[in-house]
């Protein structure tokens, strides 16, 4: 089988631009992002009050170098490939339970098979559940062109290196409005393709690691999100709907912008070969160390979110803080690594060129900050933070959206992985809904 | 009716709906979710190496490819062989070999059998002196037009040749590759 060091910052020739997509190997990172967007969609279907939601995502990163075998010549050379992530997502919600309203002239119980009910917001006290599967594929591919002679050129694609398969199955109750419930679990399974870049799809119990997660939001103002690995919590997140909050006790001037506070703990630092820091020491420490020796730093941050519409306007931005809880090693140099108060900044205005309700064609542009003390390791930046951009053309009707965007340094890619510093990414997504 | 029977009826109701949504999302879920969907998707994007083939150098013979793959056969314009266009490289672009059109030059073989969707394997005789080099075999489909002018889209034409073969055919699958060594 191919194989690539881990870290080919070794290798002289191509030091700090050709290396191992390795932060794919943190399967409790790739957890996280699954879960983000499996988040993400379930506030779709809340703030929208759909039934049913499929929803697919196409995200390709390029000009990443890998140091790759060349089994012609026998030796290893820098091959280009582009990382490609998938999502795909399908979620149904329905009513378990909707009380009767005692108005005289509405005396039978709703009825959720009324078309004309849908896109309502459901009565308070309603009991829904709802059910998700999800998965999110990450994987080099290497491109090949192939002249067809007279008939023309086209072009194919290989696997390359392993392939990692993330997938979420849960479950969703709420309690309209008290309660929202989300409880599931995330497989991580990764697969080596076959030696000519095809890949056999198996599923293979004995290596997939399973993580638990759950949520729990009361009043959609108050969220508890947590993700547990086999032996121990790996991530907590708590935030605050500020205007929700209020809203439970008085309305809000409109001219209030939507605000959320949040605190995140994250088992970020765990010693791993792919991990750019040591922790506490580098002492005895190698990236062939057994587990039982690895230590675990968690990363703190501290979140706050705006957001406002203005007619046709949308603005947003947000802070986030950090500290580490342990002294964490640069595995370069030795060095302390100090990290900076400020972990990322990001600021974003769209425009929405339709006026109808249910109909939106919203033009979205965005710069950022982003701090990691991995860039350097995966970039020639001399320093941990670097700014980004992205725009976006997102289009929704009322069953079907359409986005498009592109993006260089985000810090919400950065965020997912941090390879992807200085290459442009670019991300296609669709959905039908009810 | 009271407000109890109503509840009562209401969740009748409501229950009638639980265990066919349930089973209805666990049907398509289990068909069309998860992480392989969306691969599947950017796969069929993309050409995605989809099949292995075998491939093998015999003296006097040549390179002797084989596979075995299952095409739509109402959309099946043929088979064509790719080798890498330089020795000894496996990343280098590819060109077509053989066919069952003449559409290309160099080391280029036509052989009428990869017109047929049975084909299961070719020997390139006109292949390279020496050197290792990589093959793969695309499956080709007539691309969906209206070939005999009645105003519908027709999967093929009814009359193939030349001409359509190289303005109106695609890639529809494609292998993994296959080394050999001919020396």
């Amino acid at each position: 089988m191919l194989c690539v060091s881990l870290f080919a910052l070794h290798l002289p020739v191509y030091a700090q631009h050709v290396y191992e997509a390795s932060t794919l190997h943190n399967a409790a990172s790739r957890s996280q992002t699954v879960q983000h967007i499996f988040y993400q969609r379930w506030d779709t279907i809340f703030s929208n009050y759909l039934h049913f939601d499929a929803y697919v995502q196409l995200n390709w990163v390029y000009d990443f170098y890998i140091n790759t075998y060349n089994r012609g010549s026998g030796t290893t050379q820098a091959v280009p490939m582009r990382l490609v992530r998938t999502f795909s997502d399908m979620a149904i919600l329905f009513s378990v339970y909707t009380p009767l309203k005692e108005t005289p002239d509405e005396t039978q119980p709703v009825d959720i098979t009324d078309v004309s009910t849908f896109r309502k917001p459901w009565p308070d006290n309603s009991i829904l559940l709802g059910f998700t599967a999800c998965g999110y594929h990450y994987g080099l591919t290497r491109s090949v062109d192939i002249d067809r002679g007279s008939a023309g050129n086209e072009s194919a694609t290989d696997y390359a290196f392993t392939q990692f398969f993330d997938d979420i199955v849960a479950i969703t109750a709420v309690f309209v409005p008290y309660i929202t419930l989300h409880a599931g679990v995330v497989f991580n399974q990764q697969i080596e393709p076959n030696e000519d870049g095809t890949l056999d799809y198996n599923f293979d119990v004995s290596k997939i690691s399973k993580r638990y997660f759950t949520s729990l939001s009361i009043y959609n103002a108050f969220t508890w999100r947590s993700t547990a690995a086999k032996d121990r919590l790996e991530s907590s997140d708590i935030s605050v709907n500020i205007t929700q909050f209020l809203q439970l006790w008085e309305s809000i001037p409109n001219f209030l912008p939507q605000t959320t506070i949040g605190y995140k703990r994250y088992e970020k630092y765990n010693d791993e070969p792919y991990d750019p820091v040591w922790i506490s020491t580098a002492n005895g420490k190698s990236n062939t160390m057994s587990n039982n020796l690895k230590q675990h730093a968690t990363l703190y941050t501290y979140y706050t979110t705006l957001s406002k519409k203005f007619g046709n306007f949308y603005l947003a931005t947000s802070i986030e803080l950090q500290h580490v809880d342990k002294t964490l090693i640069d595995k370069r140099t030795g060095q302390n690594v100090s990290l900076p108060l400020m972990r990322l900044w990001w600021a974003k205005a769209g425009y929405d060129l339709m006026d109808m309700p249910g109909w939106d064609l919203i033009i979205w542009f965005g710069v950022n900050k982003f701090y990691d003390p991995a860039i350097s390791y995966h970039s020639k930046h001399s320093d941990n933070d670097t700014g980004g951009w992205f725009a976006m053309i997102d289009g929704s009707a009322p069953y079907i959206t359409l986005s498009i965007k592109a993006s260089y340094n985000e810090s919400n890619e950065l965020d997912k992985l941090v390879e992807a510093v200085d290459k442009y990414v670019i991300e296609g997504s669709a959905s039908f809904r009810i | 009716m009271s407000l109890k029977e109503a509840h009562r009826s209401g969740y009748n109701i409501m229950l009638k709906k639980i265990i066919p949504n349930i089973l209805l999302w666990a049907i398509v879920t289990s068909i069309v979710a998860c992480s392989y969907a969306a691969d599947y998707i950017e796969g069929e994007m993309t050409n995605r190496a989809s099949f292995s083939i075998s491939a093998r150098y015999e003296s006097g013979t040549g390179v002797i490819v084989e596979w075995n793959y299952d095409p739509d056969n109402e959309s099946f314009a043929g088979y064509e062989i790719y080798m890498t266009e330089e020795p000894d490289n496996e990343f280098a672009d590819m060109i077509v070999v053989g066919a069952g059109y003449d559409i290309g030059s160099l080391y280029f073989d036509e052989v009428d059998n990869l017109k047929n969707a049975s084909t299961t394997s070719f020997t390139h005789s006109s292949h390279p002196s020496s050197g290792i080099y990589f093959y793969r075999v695309g499956v080709v489909n007539w691309k969906k037009r209206d070939y005999d002018g009645d105003g519908k889209d027709d999967k093929s034409p009814t009359s193939p040749d030349e001409s359509l073969y190289e303005s109106y055919t695609e890639i529809d699958a494609i292998s993994g590759s296959a080394m050999v060594e001919i020396h």
